[in-house]
């Protein structure tokens, strides 16, 4: 280990490159997670409301078991276990790709969506019924009522949770090094292997790391701020 | 038939235990004027909640311009669009301006573009006397405001029939007054109204016919003139709780 | 899946003890036990100078909670692997990193609990304790906390099972803990991967989901009797 700071031993050359791709493989798992984790934490919360008795507890169940087992565990059964269960046509497509960043994705976006579906689900409840006559007499069908009228409710509602959910979405992505997705914490993890200099290495990459999660701190702070004062 | 715009045959209601409509049967001529009133738990809500389906009935029918709301073949969003419904508490969409309440009709299910709807949605509220405060959310708006501007939606995908739901209770003497004078003004057109309400200068001042509920069933129907000296001692009892000068 | 618990069941339960060390779920449990034991002191004392109203005491506290929740726990379990080591003059084990970095992190989240119930106080409450002439420590330990963490209980104990999910992770840092036995045993047995992992998977929700059935049952009882529910933020980071 070096007897001083020295950063550009870490951030120059091939070392900045894994930097470079780092960031990238980060940044990839968060936006396509993020995007997924929406669509099916809304659609979820949307189907918790259904009369169908079913649906709802299945809804449920999916919930539950994405929020009381450890992330790490749902992505080692992603990808160590269920492959070996799926046809072959099926892995055989997914492994021409970067199978180790599919099933990232699909753990990440399954989990948060989970979350995300709870935060929506409330913001769901705390709209009175009296919104939904009120769209259905100007004559919205049910679904668009929910679009139009409820769910842009719902999101406003549940808005400082929503950021909350999508920063731990964004450090979760590190777990994705386990199974050997090589993004932040994966090359954190192999610089300091090879130089030693573990300070300016964890310097850098806490640096990259606050450089997103801090702005999500602050507007979450300010989000539930501004909640707390729509609902006086 | 023809002429009639709604007609209640034999309706039923019940909620749980509770009977709110037993068998009501009456019918609501075209651009008639209606008012409903009866002590609370008469069924009179309900009875403007079936017209436009929003309750579900367990017998009989409503016809809306000769169709039965209930028939399958009757798509109950088209449905609504002609007949304007105004509650007793606005229930405007909170995230939404004055203006986007009064348009969202207009852009989201007559797919009007962004431009034509806002301006017709400006003129609605010209009408009820709010083009100044268009653009204010409706927790910036006093409840009268509040109450004008869902008349202005209620108004803007053009219906026949307008529904009002005690509009002008949850009011303040002085904000009743105005959006009285506008839903008197609106009596005046070629509509059909039905408005649930105590408010006897409302009764007087539009309607054509006063009914009286109780229990459920049509006790009393008459012109307003005729309904505030009805003889019947349940109107009477009635009258004397809301108009304490003529006992 | 019945014959790998039939097999394997000593080992996924305690590891090699009392032969060997203890591992598995018993040292799952142990780690989250002692985690939560030695972070709750630190919360307090974050959430106090948080609350404190001494400007140095809550800039130093906010930076702490900002800073540490800033970070993946992973990325900081991983330093803490490398850094440890080359710090301390003695030999550390996997066991003693991960309860660090849990503690470290841990400590800023349950202040955020904490401190959401000092907060949802009534003023009142310390005002008028203040007038009887009690000192800031008095106020302090008599009045405000034990009816701030009696109202907060439901989200220590949510953090709880937080801490449980998160010991999954000593598995990355070879610890033999639960996760890190089940994957031995997936290993050694190489096609019962799916058994395997719906197992302990099984194992993790029946703990944590009966936890949080416990939680959500004193949060009403708590609710009934203080008409308030706290449970401080809601994450899920490794949940």
């Amino acid at each position: 280990m070096g007897s001083q700071f020295d950063f550009s031993a870490v951030v120059s050359g091939d070392y900045g490159k894994l930097f470079v791709i780092g960031v990238q493989y980060t940044f990839v798992l968060f936006g396509l997670s993020w995007v997924v984790s929406m669509s099916v934490g809304t659609i979820l919360a949307v189907l918790s409301l259904s009369r169908t008795k079913v649906l709802r507890w299945l809804v449920a169940v999916f919930v539950a078991y994405h929020r009381n087992v450890p992330l790490l565990v749902q992505l080692m059964l992603w990808y160590f276990a269920i492959p070996r269960t799926l046809p072959t046509s099926v892995t055989s497509v997914i492994n021409s790709w970067r199978p180790e960043v599919a099933y990232a994705v699909i753990a990440l976006s399954l989990c948060c969506g989970a979350y995300i579906a709870e935060d929506i689900r409330s913001g769901l409840r705390a709209i009175p019924r009296t919104q939904f006559e009120a769209s259905r007499s100007i004559g919205f069908s049910r679904f668009q009522s929910m679009r139009w009228v409820i769910l842009p409710q719902a999101f406003r509602l549940s808005l400082p949770s929503l950021i909350n959910d999508t920063l731990d979405l964004f450090k979760s992505t590190s777990i994705a090094a386990v199974i050997g997705v090589g993004e932040l914490t994966y090359q954190m993890r192999l610089i300091e292997n090879e130089t030693f200099r573990i300070y300016e290495v964890f310097i850098v990459v806490s640096a990259i790391y606050f450089s997103v999660t801090i702005p999500f701190m602050i507007l979450a702070a300010a989000a539930s701020r501004h909640a707390a004062l729509y609902r006086k | 038939m023809s002429d009639a715009a709604i007609v209640f045959d034999q309706v039923q209601k019940r909620f749980g235990d509770f009977t709110a409509l037993a068998g009501f049967s009456e019918r609501v001529g075209k651009n008639e004027v209606i008012i409903l009133c009866g002590p609370s738990g008469s069924g009179k809500s309900t009875l403007v909640r079936t017209v436009n389906r929003l309750e579900t009935l367990q017998g009989g029918r409503v016809l809306v311009h000769g169709q039965d709301v209930a028939e399958h073949t009757v798509n109950v969003d088209v449905l609504r669009r002609g007949i304007g419904f105004v509650f007793q508490q606005y229930n405007l969409f909170p995230h939404l301006s004055a203006i986007d309440n009064v348009a969202i009709g207009l852009r989201r299910l007559l797919g009007q573009p962004k431009d034509s709807a806002a301006d017709q949605a400006l003129a609605l509220l010209a009408r009820v006397g709010l083009k100044e405060k268009a653009h204010r959310r409706p927790s910036g708006l006093s409840g009268g405001e509040q109450q004008r501007v869902a008349i202005a939606r209620a108004l803007a995908m053009k219906p026949t029939i307008l529904l009002f739901d005690e509009p002008t209770s949850a009011l303040d003497p002085q904000m009743a007054g105005e959006v009285r004078s506008i839903i008197s003004s609106l009596a005046e057109e070629d509509m059909t109204i039905m408005c649930v309400t105590h408010d006897m200068g409302l009764a007087t001042s539009m309607a054509d016919r006063v009914w009286f509920l109780e229990g459920g069933a049509l006790v009393e129907s008459a012109a307003a003139s005729d309904f505030i000296r009805s003889e019947n001692p349940r109107v009477r009892n009635f009258l004397s709780k809301i108009l304490p000068h003529c006992r | 899946m019945l014959t790998i618990v039939q097999d394997h069941w000593s080992f996924l339960l305690w590891g090699q003890f009392p032969d060997g060390p203890i591992g598995g779920l018993a040292l799952t449990i142990v780690i989250a036990v002692m985690s939560l034991a030695i972070t709750f002191p630190f919360a307090v004392c974050i959430a106090l100078a948080r609350t404190s109203g001494l400007p140095m005491l809550h800039w130093l506290s906010t930076g702490y909670v900002y800073v540490v929740r800033g970070l993946p726990i992973l990325t900081f379990l991983l330093w803490l692997y490398f850094l440890l080591p080359l710090l301390l003059p003695f030999s550390i084990t996997p066991f003693w990193t991960l309860l660090a970095a849990i503690v470290i992190y841990q400590s800023a989240y349950l202040s955020e609990v904490i401190r959401a119930g000092i907060e949802g106080l009534p003023p009142g409450q310390t005002e008028a304790a203040r007038s009887l002439g009690m000192s800031w420590f008095i106020v302090t330990r008599k009045v405000v906390l034990p009816q701030a963490l009696y109202d907060v209980l439901p989200g220590i104990l949510n953090q709880f099972t937080i801490i449980i999910k998160e010991s999954s992770l000593g598995s990355v840092i070879a610890l033999n803990e639960l996760t890190f036995q089940a994957a031995q045993v997936d290993s050694f047995l190489v096609t019962k991967s799916l058994s395997i992992y719906c197992l302990i998977a099984l194992v993790y929700f029946m703990i944590c989901f009966s936890l949080s059935y416990l939680v959500k049952n004193l949060e009403n009882r708590i609710a009934n009797k203080r008409g308030a529910t706290l449970t401080g933020p809601d994450n899920f980071g490794f949940a």
